[in-house]
């Protein structure tokens, strides 16, 4: 024990007096010790770690396909497919049906809107969700039995109802109806997030009367089933089973369109939950492990040099008879105490970056609530910062020739005697440029999708124009009118210049339903808008072709009028003018095509833009919202004075600016992209540090040599040529080890992870000329301070 | 009767290149008994810095018997051969190789850290203080290497050779880089150690140090030349 503590103080005593040299180790580790961190929390909530639900690895979500005229997609139920489901009970053990569902806490003050989904009492007891107070749902609460109770999530509890105890067993009124507050979810309860990452505020309970033949009119990605399958029933085996039934209902219908079908594609609970960003936390962690790899290159080399200059004490050891474990031991003390500094750091960092971090983080992967410094974190970190010691105490060891003492010690360590051989100095150099051109090739693939998203133009005017959202609180008719006085009465605003009625807000792009031609064929499944006769221009959205809707100010004769997008015009119609021709968003409900306006690109969840669309007449309803262009801020207060002034029943549901909308959406491209540049710089650093380090060490060497060429008359643009020349040998195998490290991820990412690895071309030539150029001027800067300074001081080793 | 302490047999040393091959040492022989103070000397080049390597196991030679203390350390791994230094070498170099970063303390107590048998605190302390004295070196514990003159630190070096009681001491060539005063003042501690019964052998250039050996040995070219004994006076 004595010999390690003398070890361990005679480690602390040498490494004060090497500032540089142990700033250096610990801020390189600290830095990629906290990147690591983060991402391997990331991939262990998103991949690994188990869902905290009983049977979760049972778990299954009840997802349908769709499939017109051959293509097949998937994500969107229908409610009375998945009641059928629901109610089986050859493949079924148990089944929660949920809906999702918002509405208006109607008798708190401010009127918040309350986010949730309706439920059926399984979904308590198969998630055994926690209770802070009160009960779950029971079986006289489900389906058809037209109750409304409401469990409420511990933060709408304290949110909105001020933590109250007494709050179980009181109503109040959501939407148009009165709910009875059942319970209170345990603050420690996280919903899993089929429907998407975003938070969870109540469960409602099913008050509508549904049944196998009551609600195929929308098809949907807002319901849906978790459900446990009888034991023995393997997914595929239900999967195929109940979807062949739904269909068989669905095909019993009226009006069913040729060529459709719907089936079921069940999936495991954490396979929906986790969806694609499976493959972003994988290269998300491909691309720090790289940037520890680099991280590791350059201490390997300050490692390296230390045991040059440790060499003579070491060599002294050993010949008073040390053995090769005591020289470790030397080593291993000096290596560890830096890397377990580091790790302290690097811990600290990631922790604080988590609590950054999350909130964004969130958009991107599922689960991030519970991003934390836990202790699998930790104990990675400090394996890694263990193994990153024992790595490099046994290269520095390594060191002392052991079967030739002598030369070092009658060497006494001067001159250039004992130094890092050329070819571990090559090594290094090619290792560093390698890493980081394969980082850099790799990144700029998640980088330029993302950017291309960021710089997109969304194809529409979003400045200073807005949307709101009107409740029409518990108005039942005149819905046509109220609409049109709401958009009058805004109007009439001084900052208003204009305003447009719709259902949903332009940017919803997930609002999807059938089309089909005049012969009652189906022509597909496809995005589609609700506007007005002045939506278009308001939004500044050219028409290519045609004109926008025919008024719609009476109530009675909505016109029969269609717009289309110029995708889906070009798609339908090819080369001919889609205008006059037939369309029908229902059967037999004709439609005349009176525009085609141009595609927009509204950023979502999917990679690709939803460029085809169709346009319907705006026709109003218990829901309608309206946008409007404003030359100026407008108060929220204002927009509701003037709902008032129409009716008192209005208010505002929702109200915000579509370029605050566009934000939000592409929040999760501009943190990929964040993440992306971060990691970029950060390899870059390192790797321009790593390489100037081992080339002014080279260059440091060869001094005296430099000095008598320059003494002999040689041109400093010729020495410096000369330098560069031989530096650039390892520099340029580098970046083609690194072209053959990025090629061999890209098969190992496609070929066995099925990833989808895109990448423009020409920005993945770009990163070559950057990777050299970094590595030129960590070449130049070291020759450039021997050549620029007298010879005489070169030749003196001065 | 005399303890044979060192027995060298046919010992070679060959330094290879791609260019050629240099013989450091031919067919050297050597026995060295307890109590001998052995000089070798010679001229620059001839293979004596080489010959006290191999006999303090810092270098391997290329062919040829090493018996020391009794044992065969022809062939020995590097911890084994590290083991042996410990318990049975001593040696000090022209060039002291002290350790800056420890006390003088320290490093005379710095082979104790390495034996098999670990000591404990006091033991240390006892034998880093006798070998202290022993060199006149005991004000002197607390200093740095670098805080002392050339000879104190090759008096601390002798000190740090002596400390695990080893069966020889090796001097490389203990003068080489004092003044005359100085290097009289460490050969004439030699002397007296060896006086005191320490095996002693010796490589220098300086022929008025080799004549304070009681056994003379000359090398020349790798060769072992005609011994020289100084017979003591009765």
């Amino acid at each position: 024990m004595s010999i390690i503590k003398e070890e361990f103080k005679l480690a602390v005593s040498s490494l004060l007096r090497l500032p540089g040299f142990s700033l250096t180790v610990i801020t390189t580790l600290a830095v990629t010790l906290a990147a690591l961190a983060v991402v391997l929390n990331i991939n262990y909530l998103v991949l690994t770690k188990p869902l905290p639900y009983p049977n979760a690895d049972k778990l299954v979500v009840t997802d349908q396909s769709e499939t017109i005229n051959g293509e097949t997609q998937y994500g969107f139920q229908i409610l009375s497919a998945q009641y059928h489901i629901y109610k089986d009970e050859q493949y079924i053990e148990q089944m929660a049906l949920m809906s999702l569902f918002g509405a208006k806490l109607r008798d708190l003050p401010d009127t918040p809107y309350l986010d949730g989904i309706r439920v059926t009492p399984e979904y308590f007891s198969m998630l055994d969700v926690p209770m802070h107070l009160g009960r779950a749902f029971n079986q006289q609460e489900t389906i058809n039995d037209k109750q409304r109770v409401v469990v409420l999530s511990f933060e709408a509890w304290q949110t909105h109802f001020g933590a109250d105890s007494q709050v179980i067993g009181t109503y109040t009124t959501i939407g148009n109806d009165k709910y009875q507050i059942i319970g209170v979810a345990a603050s420690h309860f996280n919903a899993p997030e089929v429907f998407g990452n975003f938070p969870m505020f109540a469960w409602f309970s099913f008050d509508q009367e549904i049944s196998r033949t009551s609600n195929w009119g929308n098809i949907t990605g807002g319901v849906n089933g978790i459900a446990l399958l009888k034991e023995g029933t393997s997914i595929e085996q239900a999967s195929s089973a109940l979807g062949q039934q739904i269909n068989e209902l669905y095909q019993g219908l009226d009006d069913v369109a040729a060529n459709t079908a719907i089936g079921g594609r069940f999936v495991p609970l954490k396979q929906k939950i986790v969806a694609d960003s499976g493959e972003m936390a994988l290269l998300l962690l491909a691309g720090v492990i790289t940037l520890l790899f680099i991280a590791v290159t350059n201490i390997c080399n300050l490692f390296l040099s230390r045991a040059v200059q440790k060499k003579r004490v070491m060599a002294i050891q050993a010949a008073l008879g040390a053995k090769t474990q005591h020289i470790f031991l030397g080593m291993f003390s000096e290596a560890l105490l830096l890397s377990m500094l580091a790790c302290i750091f690097g811990l600290l960092i990631a922790g604080w970056s988590m609590v950054w971090l999350a909130n964004d983080l969130q958009y991107m992967f599922p689960r991030m609530q519970h991003l934390t410094l836990d202790p699998v974190t930790i104990s990675a970190s400090i394996i890694v910062s263990v193994f990153i010691s024992i790595v490099m105490a046994k290269l520095a060891s390594q060191q002392v020739p052991y079967k030739q003492l002598n030369q070092t010690l009658q060497s006494s360590g001067k001159g250039t005697g004992a130094q890092i051989s050329s070819l571990t100095r090559n090594v290094l150099v090619a290792l560093q440029v390698g890493l980081a051109t394969a980082l850099l090739l790799g990144a700029t693939t998640v980088l330029s999708p993302a950017i291309n998203k960021l710089v997109k133009d969304a194809g529409l005017n979003a400045t200073n124009v807005s949307y709101i959202r009107v409740d029409t609180g518990s108005l039942t008719e005149g819905f046509h009118d109220v609409s049109q006085q709401v958009k009058n009465q805004l109007k009439l605003l001084p900052q208003i210049e204009d305003a447009a009625l719709t259902i949903t807000s332009p940017l919803q792009m997930g609002w999807e339903n059938y089309l089909y031609d005049e012969n009652n064929e189906m022509l597909g499944i496809v995005s589609v808008g609700f506007f007005d006769e002045n939506s278009f221009a308001l939004l500044g959205m050219p028409m290519l072709e045609g004109r926008s809707f025919s008024s719609l100010q009476d109530s009675e004769n909505t016109p029969q009028e269609i717009i289309i997008s110029k995708a889906l015009a070009e798609r339908l119609f090819k080369s001919e003018s889609a205008i006059g021709k037939t369309l029908q968003a229902a059967p037999n409900e004709p439609l005349t095509v009176v525009g085609v306006v141009d595609n927009i690109y509204v950023p979502d969840n999917r990679d690709s833009y939803a460029e085809e669309r169709y346009y319907l007449p705006f026709e109003a309803g218990a829901r309608f919202a309206l946008t409007f262009k404003s030359n100026g801020l407008v108060d929220k207060a204002q927009l509701l004075e003037a709902l008032k002034e129409v009716n008192p029943q209005l208010s505002i549901a929702y109200f915000e600016t579509l370029e605050n909308m566009l934000t939000t959406r592409l929040r999760a491209s501009k943190l990929v992209a964040i993440l992306t540049m971060s990691l970029i710089a950060l390899a870059l650093t390192l790797a321009a540090a790593g390489i100037y380090g081992v080339l002014s060490y080279s260059v440091q060497m060869r001094r005296y040599e430099l000095g008598i060429h320059l003494s002999l008359g040689a041109h400093t643009g010729h020495v410096i040529k000369m330098v560069l020349k031989q530096s650039m040998q390892p520099v340029v195998f580098g970046v083609i080890l690194g072209g053959v490290l990025a090629g061999i991820g890209y098969l190992i990412g496609t070929r066995l992870l099925a990833m989808q690895i895109t990448g423009e071309f020409t920005v993945l030539l770009l990163a070559i000329p950057v990777m050299v150029a970094i590595s030129v001027l960590a070449c130049y800067l070291p020759v450039r301070s021997v050549v620029s300074s007298d010879p005489l001081k070169a030749l003196r080793n001065e | 009767m005399s303890n044979n302490k060192i027995k060298l047999t046919n010992i070679t040393k060959k330094f290879v290149t791609s260019e050629m091959e240099t013989h450091a040492l031919r067919g050297v022989d050597l026995e060295i008994n307890e109590g001998d103070y052995v000089s070798i000397s010679g001229p620059s080049g001839c293979g004596k810095s080489t010959l006290l390597s191999i006999l303090g196991l810092l270098d391997t030679a290329s062919d040829g018997e090493y018996m020391l203390a009794g044992h065969d350390v022809s062939n020995l791994s590097v911890n084994q051969r590290a083991s042996m230094r410990n318990e049975h070498i001593g040696f000090v170099f022209q060039s002291f190789n002290l350790i800056d970063e420890l006390s003088v303390f320290d490093n005379i107590a710095l082979p104790l850290r390495y034996r098999e048998k670990a000591l404990s605190q006091e033991e240390v302390k006892q034998k880093v203080e006798a070998c202290l004295a022993k060199v006149e070196m005991t004000h002197r514990a607390g200093h740095k290497p670098n805080q002392l003159s050339g000879g104190q630190q090759q008096r601390v070096a002798i000190a740090r050779a002596l400390v695990n009681d080893p069966a020889i001491l090796l001097v490389d060539e203990p003068t080489g880089n004092l003044d005359s005063k100085n290097g009289d003042a460490v050969m004439m501690m030699l002397a007296e150690l060896n006086r005191q019964g320490t095996t002693i052998c010796m490589v220098t250039h300086d022929p008025r140090y080799a004549d304070m050996a009681k056994r003379k040995l000359h090398l020349l070219d790798g060769v072992m030349a005609d011994e020289f004994k100084m017979e003591l006076a009765v």
